[in-house]
């Protein structure tokens, strides 16, 4: 099974080896989406990922990130939902727009792409984003060991990015993560998925 | 007019807890009816969650008509400067919608965690 390491047990290697780490959609998220700073002390893991962000950037001559279009993709249709639901619940009142009807209302427009916008730049300074794309070879494989894996297809695409190209990191809070054997140690902040570790070794 | 040097409390304006000192430090001058230039001299990473809880919680808290009576922004690039004003402008909306934190909280949490 795969290792799974704790964000805040991180070492900073010295002997002077690259570290490549890759950056799954929720930790985009936790990092630069702007209203996880409502959320208070219902969760740690923001302020955990933030830390360690600080801890690689302080350290850029180890540690070099990625991540894919297909995890930015992922984030926009989050933010997108969730920003409707904010609007929903907050602004009208319980009116249960859907997202496409929110989208379509030009004010609400304007202001995600405006987040959608600062999103992206924030991260092209920190981060690379690779392109992936989600083939058909790649639909068909994650059919294929769909039984083995406890990941969606999406962080199939990731995995498979990871493997074709020698990353054996990635930053995740997706408890789907753990349990399996793809080769590639896992690096989380989330409580859940490192107790589900702890138990299963 | 009391200058604060962002790049005393950190390297980048990026982790809440950064963003949670220099709310600290403003919050002090505003109380005692100071004036303060936040400056972001050699600052050049930013996240939105920095801008929320430093200047964005302020506003929150003060208004922002006091705000900008006490508050000057100075040397942020472009990016910097958006990501400011985007925060800002959702402080202000926040205020004016009386926007419910609570149904922020479990709204992110629900739709994060899912992922």
């Amino acid at each position: 099974m795969d290792k799974v390491t704790n964000v805040n047990d991180l070492a900073v290697n010295s002997n002077g080896a690259v570290r490549h780490i890759a950056i799954d959609t929720n930790v985009l998220l936790w990092m630069f989406y702007g209203n996880v700073s409502y959320v208070g002390n219902a969760r740690t893991q923001q302020k955990d990922y933030q830390k360690v962000l600080k801890t690689f950037l302080s350290n850029k001559n180890v540690f070099k990130l990625h991540t894919t279009g297909i995890n930015v993709n992922e984030a926009l249709h989050v933010i997108e939902k969730t920003e409707c639901e904010i609007y929903n619940q907050s602004i009208v009142n319980g009116f249960e727009l859907t997202v496409k009807d929110f989208r379509n209302i030009p004010q609400n427009k304007i202001n995600l792409q405006k987040t959608f916008k600062l999103f992206w730049q924030q991260i092209v300074r920190l981060i690379k984003i690779e392109n992936v794309s989600l083939t058909k070879d790649m639909v068909r494989d994650y059919i294929i060991q769909y039984d083995r894996q406890n990941y969606d297809s999406l962080d199939f695409a990731l995995v498979r990015w990871c493997q074709e190209n020698s990353i054996n990191v990635i930053m995740t809070d997706d408890i789907d993560f753990v349990g399996n054997d793809i080769g590639i140690e896992i690096l989380t902040a989330n409580p859940k998925a490192l107790q589900e570790y702890r138990k299963s070794v | 007019m009391r200058n604060i040097l962002v790049k005393d409390i950190a390297p980048f304006a990026l982790a809440e807890e950064d963003g949670i000192l220099l709310k600290n430090q403003i919050k002090e001058a505003i109380e005692k009816n100071e004036c303060v230039c936040i400056d972001f001299k050699d600052i050049n990473l930013f996240a939105t969650p920095f801008f929320n809880v430093s200047l964005g919680s302020i506003i929150v808290e003060y208004g922002i008509e006091k705000f900008d009576s006490n508050v000057l922004v100075t040397n942020l690039d472009e990016l910097g400067q958006e990501t400011y004003q985007h925060s800002k402008e959702n402080a202000m909306l926040f205020i004016e919608k009386k926007i419910n934190k609570e149904i922020i909280e479990e709204v992110v949490l629900k739709n994060i965690e899912r992922e």
